[in-house]
C-alpha cells in the first residue's frame, strides 16, 4: 500500500497525538503511525500528574513556568480528561528548612499559585498524610488520564481528516539529496509494508527518537531513564501529595480515579523494550511513599509499571534528575536534512506546547502560515466545562451499568460499553484484543487486573463473532501473560491471594496451561 | 483478652479448616468414633473448585506430560519426590483414602463416578480439556460426551457472563465436528426476569415446571444432538434429578461444564459433606478464626477461637491443622518477612527471595517456586521445627498447606487434601492406640 501525505507523524503517544491534531487544525494533511497501540511508550507509563510546576519550581524554573501555563490551558481544553483535585507539598521532620522558602520565592517569580497552609488544616483536608508534617503548601496540581487525553486528541484529528495507523512501525527511510523521500513502515499483524511519501516527517517517538534518527542517518544523543510506579487497589487521598524537598525517589502520590499511584524512581537503562522492576525497587517505592502516607506500608498494591524518559544529553555526568526537563525540538538542518523534525523530552503536562512548537517548524517549512489554535479549542469530550467527576464515577461503581451484563466488576464496566469500543476498533480496522479494549475503557484496571473480566470479554468476542477458532484463547493467554509482567513484582499479601485464586482457576479448573 | 469460658469444650480431635482436607479428616474421625470439633473461618477453597476431584493428571510438571493412568504416575512421583505429600502418605495410604472417598461419594446424591486406573477428560468453559479422576454425575456425562464425540449441543444463557457456548465450540470443533452452539433467553420463562446469576438460575432449575418450559424452548434447536451441555448451574443438591429430568424430556444426555468461580459443583460437595458430618455428630463451628494454638496446661492442646467479646477456648487431645494455602488462609506471604504459616507463626522459607517466588511467565512450566513452599512434616504428618522435632505434640497437618507439591500444575489438588486428611487421622489413631494422648504422651 502507498500513502502520500504532507506530514508523517511517528509515534502515537500524547505528543504525537497532539501534533496530529494541531496539524489537522491548521489544515495540513497528516498521517500518524504507531508501532504498537496508543500510549505504548511513556504516555502510557507515567504518574498521571498534571504538574502545577511545583515539582520543578526550585531546580528547573524554566520547566516549572511551562507547567504553570500549560496546566491552566489543559484544565480549560481537556477538562474531560482531568480531575482538578489540587495538590499539597508537605515537609516532614528532617527535610531541609530552607527549601520551603526557596519554593515560595520561585513560585512567586513564575506565577505559580502556591499557598502556605497550617499543617493542622492540611491534615484535616487529607487525613491519611503523615501526621508529623511540619509544613504544607497548596498548589494547583491535578490528575490527568493520559489514555483519554490521547484518544481525544486522535479523535479531534481524525474528525479533521488526520489518519492513524496502529501496529505500524517505521523501519526504514530513504534519503535523497538532503530529503527523506520515502518511508517504509511494516504492519505488525500482516507483515505488509506501507510505503509513505511525505513532504515533512515529524518524529515524536519519545525515547525512541534516536532509533528514528538512526534510520534517517542523524545522531540524536539521548539517555534513557527508567521510572517505576506502583498502583494501589483503592484511592487514599483526595489530591496529589508531594514531598517538600529537592526531588528524589518515590516522593509523589497521585490519585487516579479509583486508585492511587506512587512513584517514581530514576534509573539509567540501555534497553527500552524489556523494562523490569526488581523487588528492591518496589521496596524503595513502598517505603519512601509511606513517609508521605503511612498507611501505604501495608496497603494492597495491584500492579507495577515502568516507563522511560528520554534525557537529551546536555552535559556529561549530571544527575538525571537535575537534567532539564524542558523539551527539545530538533530541526535537523545541521544534519543536512530539510524535512525531518524531532520532538522529545518534556512532560505529559507540556505535550500541547511541544506539539505546537514542532508543528510551527513543520508548517513554516511547508509554507503554511495558519496560527496554532490548539490552546483555544476544547478537545472532544471536554466541550462543557465539566471536569472528570470522581464522585459521579464512584457512584457509578456502586450501580450496575446500563446495557447488558457486567463484564468488569472492579470498574463496573458493562457489556454495551465494551461493545461500543469493539465496534470502534473494528471500524478503524484495529486488532480487537483485550489489551486494546483495556486502553480504551478501564476494563481490567481494577484489583483483579483483568483476571476475571479478561475471560468474560473473550467469551463476549466469541459470542459476537469477533474472534473464532482458537484465536480467542490465544489472545486470553497473551493477555494473562502481559498483565503478569506488571503483577509479579507486587505479589505478597492480598494481591498474592488474588493471583493464587486466578492461577487455581486457569490451571486447576480450566487446565489452560496444558490443555489436553 | 481474657478467656471467659474454661468449661467442658474438650474433644478427642479438633480439625481446623473445612476445605477438602479438613472435611476428609473429620470423616475419618467419625469413622473411628472420635469426639470431634471442626473449627473453620471461611468455607475454604471448595466453593471455588470445579467439583471434579483430581488425583494426578500431569507428571512430571516440567514436561507438562498428561498421564492417563494416575496410579502409575503416582508411584513414579513417590519414588522421585520424597517430600511430596503423596510420598509422606505412601501409595497404600493414598489408595485407601481415595477408595474410601470413592465409596462414599458414589452412593451420595451427587453420584460421583471414576474409572479404576484411568483419568477421565472433561471439557471446560474455556473450551479446553482437563484431566480428572472422580467426577460428579453431571461431569461424568461431560466426559462421556467428549469421549464419544457424538453430536452435541452446547447451551449458553443470554446475559450470563461467565459462559460462551461459541468459545467452547470454536476451541473444540476441529476434534469434535458434531459440536454446535446455541444461546437461549431464560427471561421469557421467568415471571420476573432478572439479571441471570448462577445461584438464582440453579434455584429456578430445581423447579419441574421451569424445566418443562426450558425443554420446550430448547427442543427446536436439538437437531441430531445426543448430548446437551450446560454451564454448571443445573440446580443445587437436586442436580442429579435436574439432569435426569431434562435428559428424559429431551431424549438426550444432559451434562454440565465447569465455570470460572464461584462454582456450584464445588459448593454442592461442600454442602453434602458438611451435612453428613453434622449428622454424624461432629461439632461444626464456622465463621470465626482460631487465633492461637498451644499446649493445654492439663495436657493435650488448646485452641482459642475468636469471639466478639472474648475468645473461646477448646481443648483437644489432637489437632489436625488443615488451614489451606494462601487462598484458605493457612499461609501468608509478606513483603518483608517471607512466607509464614499463619496460626503457629512458623516461617516457611528463609532463603528464597521475593524475586524468585514466581517465574517470569504466569502459565509456563515447571511452576512457581512459591507453590512448593509449605509446612514441613514427617511421615506421620507432624509439623516440624527447623531442628527436625515436632512443633507441638498431638499436632498433625493436612492438605494444601504442606510443602513439596504444586497441585495446580500436577492437577492433584483434591487428591492431596483427601489423602493427607485421611492419613493425618490414621496417624492420630495409631498414636492413641499406642497410648499417646497429645501433650501428656
Ligand atoms: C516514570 C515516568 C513518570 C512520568 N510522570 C509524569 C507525570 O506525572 N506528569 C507529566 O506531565 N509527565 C510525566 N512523565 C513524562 C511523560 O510521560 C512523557 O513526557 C510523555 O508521555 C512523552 O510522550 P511522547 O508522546 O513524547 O512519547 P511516548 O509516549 O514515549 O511515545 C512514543 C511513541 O513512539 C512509538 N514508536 C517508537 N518507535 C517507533 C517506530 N519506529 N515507528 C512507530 N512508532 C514508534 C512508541 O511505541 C511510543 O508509543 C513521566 C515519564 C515517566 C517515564
Ligand atoms: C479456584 C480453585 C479451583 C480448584 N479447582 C480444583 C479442581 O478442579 N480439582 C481439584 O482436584 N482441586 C481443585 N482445587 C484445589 C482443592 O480444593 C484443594 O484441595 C484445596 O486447594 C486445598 O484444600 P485444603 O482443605 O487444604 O484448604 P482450603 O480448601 O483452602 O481450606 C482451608 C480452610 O482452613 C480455614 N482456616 C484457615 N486458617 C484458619 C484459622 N486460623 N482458623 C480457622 N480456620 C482457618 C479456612 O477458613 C478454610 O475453611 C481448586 C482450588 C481452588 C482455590
Amino acid at each position: 500500500m502507498k500513502i502520500q501525505t504532507q506530514v508523517l507523524v511517528i509515534g502515537g503517544g500524547l505528543t504525537g497525538a497532539g501534533a496530529l491534531r494541531d496539524l489537522a487544525m491548521r489544515g495540513i494533511d497528516a498521517v500518524l503511525v504507531e508501532r504498537r497501540d496508543l500510549n505504548a511508550g511513556a504516555s502510557g507509563a507515567n504518574h498521571g500528574l498534571l504538574h502545577s510546576g511545583g515539582r520543578y519550581a526550585v531546580n528547573d524554573p524554566e520547566s516549572a513556568a511551562e507547567c504553570v501555563r500549560e496546566n491552566a490551558i489543559l484544565k480549560r481544553i481537556a477538562s474531560g480528561c482531568i480531575e482538578d483535585c489540587g495538590g499539597l507539598f508537605i515537609g516532614l521532620p528532617g527535610d531541609p528548612d530552607s527549601f520551603a522558602a526557596d519554593f515560595l520565592a520561585s513560585a512567586e517569580r513564575i506565577g505559580l499559585a502556591a499557598t502556605v497552609m497550617d499543617p493542622k488544616d492540611a491534615l484535616e483536608s487529607e487525613p491519611l498524610i503523615n501526621p508529623h508534617l511540619t509544613a504544607a503548601i497548596r498548589v494547583p496540581d491535578a490528575s490527568i488520564n493520559p489514555f483519554m487525553a490521547t484518544v481525544a486528541n486522535l479523535e479531534a484529528a481524525q474528525q479533521l481528516g488526520g489518519q492513524v495507523f496502529f501496529e505500524t512501525q517505521v523501519i526504514s527511510m530513504e534519503r535523497e539529496g538532503g530529503r527523506i523521500v520515502r518511508i517504509e513502515a511494516i504492519q505488525q499483524r500482516t507483515g505488509k509494508v506501507l510505503e509513505i511519501e511525505a513532504d515533512q516527517v515529524l518524529s515524536a517517538a519519545g525515547p525512541w527518537v534516536d532509533q528514528i534518527g538512526a534510520l534517517a542517518g542523524v545522531d540524536i544523543p539521548v539517555a534513557y531513564s527508567k521510572g517505576s510506579l506502583l498502583i494501589t487497589n483503592s484511592r487514599l487521598t483526595d489530591g496529589v501529595i508531594n514531598r517538600l524537598r529537592p526531588p528524589s525517589d518515590g516522593d509523589i502520590v497521585v490519585p487516579g480515579e479509583t486508585v492511587t499511584i506512587t512513584g517514581t524512581t530514576s534509573i539509567r537503562v540501555t534497553n527500552l523494550d524489556h523494562l523490569t522492576t526488581s523487588s528492591a525497587e518496589v521496596d524503595l517505592l513502598v517505603e519512601s511513599a509511606s513517609a508521605l502516607i503511612p498507611r501505604l506500608i501495608d496497603t494492597r498494591f495491584i500492579r507495577v509499571y515502568a516507563g522511560v524518559r528520554p534525557l537529551v544529553l546536555q552535559k556529561d555526568g549530571a544527575d538525571d534528575r537535575k537534567l532539564k526537563r524542558t523539551f527539545s525540538v530538533f530541526d535537523h538542518e545541521d544534519d543536512g536534512l530539510g524535512n525531518l523534525a524531532t520532538v522529545t523530552g518534556g512532560k505529559l503536562t507540556t505535550y500541547r506546547l511541544m506539539a505546537e512548537k514542532a508543528v510551527d517548524l513543520v508548517s513554516e517549512r511547508l509554507g503554511v502560515s495558519v496560527q496554532c489554535t490548539s490552546a483555544e479549542v476544547p478537545l472532544p469530550g471536554s466541550e462543557q466545562d465539566h471536569s472528570l467527576d470522581v464522585a459521579d464515577r464512584l457512584q457509578g461503581l456502586r450501580t450496575p451499568p446500563p446495557g447488558g451484563e457486567v463484564l468488569c466488576e472492579c470498574e463496573m464496566i458493562g457489556r454495551r460499553q465494551v461493545e461500543t469500543v469493539v465496534d470502534q476498533l473494528t471500524l478503524e480496522q484495529h486488532p480487537v484484543t483485550p489489551n486494546a479494549i483495556r486502553l480504551r475503557s478501564r476494563l481490567g484496571m481494577g484489583s483483579c487486573q483483568g483476571g476475571f473480566c479478561g475471560f468474560r470479554t473473550i467469551g463476549m468476542l466469541y459470542e459476537n463473532g469477533v474472534v473464532s477458532g482458537r484465536r480467542g484463547n490465544e489472545m486470553l493467554i497473551e493477555f494473562l501473560e502481559k498483565r503478569w509482567h506488571g503483577i509479579k513484582p507486587v505479589l505478597w499479601g492480598d494481591q498474592l491471594v488474588q493471583e493464587q485464586l486466578l492461577e487455581a482457576i486457569y490451571c486447576g479448573t480450566l487446565n489452560i496451561d496444558g490443555a489436553l | 483478652m481474657t478467656p471467659m469460658n474454661r468449661s467442658s469444650r474438650s474433644y478427642d480431635v479438633a480439625v481446623i479448616g473445612c476445605g477438602l482436607a479438613g472435611l476428609s479428616a473429620a470423616r475419618q474421625c467419625v469413622a473411628h468414633g472420635l469426639r470431634t470439633v471442626l473449627l473453620a473461618h471461611t468455607p475454604g477453597s471448595l466453593p471455588y473448585t470445579s467439583g471434579a476431584l483430581d488425583l494426578l493428571g500431569v507428571y512430571p510438571t516440567e514436561t507438562k506430560r498428561f498421564r492417563s493412568n494416575p496410579w502409575e504416575a503416582l508411584s513414579e512421583l513417590i519414588d522421585r519426590e520424597p517430600t511430596h505429600p503423596y510420598a509422606r502418605v505412601g501409595l497404600r495410604g493414598v489408595r485407601a483414602a481415595i477408595h474410601d472417598l470413592e465409596e462414599y461419594l458414589a452412593d451420595s446424591p451427587l453420584q460421583y463416578r471414576h474409572r479404576p486406573n484411568e483419568n477421565m477428560a472433561i471439557i471446560t468453559a474455556a473450551g479446553t480439556v482437563k484431566p480428572s479422576y472422580m467426577l460428579p454425575g453431571s461431569l461424568a456425562s461431560n466426559s462421556l460426551a467428549f469421549e464419544s464425540r457424538r453430536p452435541t449441543l452446547i447451551v449458553a444463557i443470554e446475559g450470563f457472563p461467565n459462559f460462551s457456548s461459541e468459545q467452547v465450540v470454536d476451541n473444540l470443533r476441529d476434534r469434535w465436528p458434531g459440536l454446535r452452539a446455541t444461546r437461549i433467553d431464560l427471561g421469557q420463562l421467568q415471571d420476573k426476569p432478572r439479571r441471570p446469576m448462577a445461584n438464582q438460575l440453579a434455584d429456578e432449575l430445581e423447579k419441574p415446571d421451569f424445566r418443562a418450559r426450558l425443554a420446550e424452548l430448547l427442543r427446536p434447536s436439538l437437531g441430531q444432538a445426543k448430548f446437551l451441555g450446560f454451564p454448571a448451574i443445573l440446580g443445587h443438591d437436586g442436580v442429579a434429578e435436574v439432569c435426569r429430568d431434562l435428559s428424559a424430556r429431551l431424549d438426550v444426555e444432559v451434562f454440565e461444564i465447569p465455570l470460572i468461580s464461584p462454582s456450584l459443583p464445588g459448593q454442592r460437595l461442600q454442602q453434602l459433606m458438611e451435612h453428613d458430618l453434622r449428622a454424624a455428630g461432629v461439632t461444626w463451628l464456622q465463621g470465626a478464626p482460631v487465633t492461637r494454638l498451644e499446649k493445654h496446661p492439663d495436657g493435650g492442646l488448646q485452641l482459642f477461637r475468636k469471639g466478639k467479646v472474648a475468645d473461646t477456648i477448646y481443648r483437644a487431645d489432637h489437632v489436625v491443622l488443615a488451614t489451606g494455602r494462601f487462598v484458605g488462609g493457612g499461609l501468608e506471604a509478606r513483603r518483608d518477612a517471607g512466607v509464614c504459616e499463619t496460626l503457629l507463626g512458623v516461617k516457611i522459607e528463609a532463603t528464597v527471595s521475593r524475586d524468585d517466588w514466581h517465574m517470569s511467565t504466569f502459565l509456563g512450566g515447571p511452576g512457581h517456586l512459591i507453590n512448593r513452599l509449605g509446612l514441613s512434616v514427617d511421615q506421620s504428618l507432624r509439623p516440624l521445627k527447623p531442628d527436625g522435632h515436632p512443633i507441638l505434640p498431638g499436632l498433625v497437618a493436612a492438605g494444601g498447606l504442606l510443602e513439596g507439591h504444586d497441585w495446580v500444575r500436577e492437577k492433584s489438588g483434591a487428591g492431596i487434601s483427601v489423602a493427607t486428611g485421611y492419613a493425618a487421622v490414621h496417624a492420630i489413631v495409631s498414636s492413641r492406640n499406642k497410648g499417646g494422648r497429645g501433650a501428656d504422651k
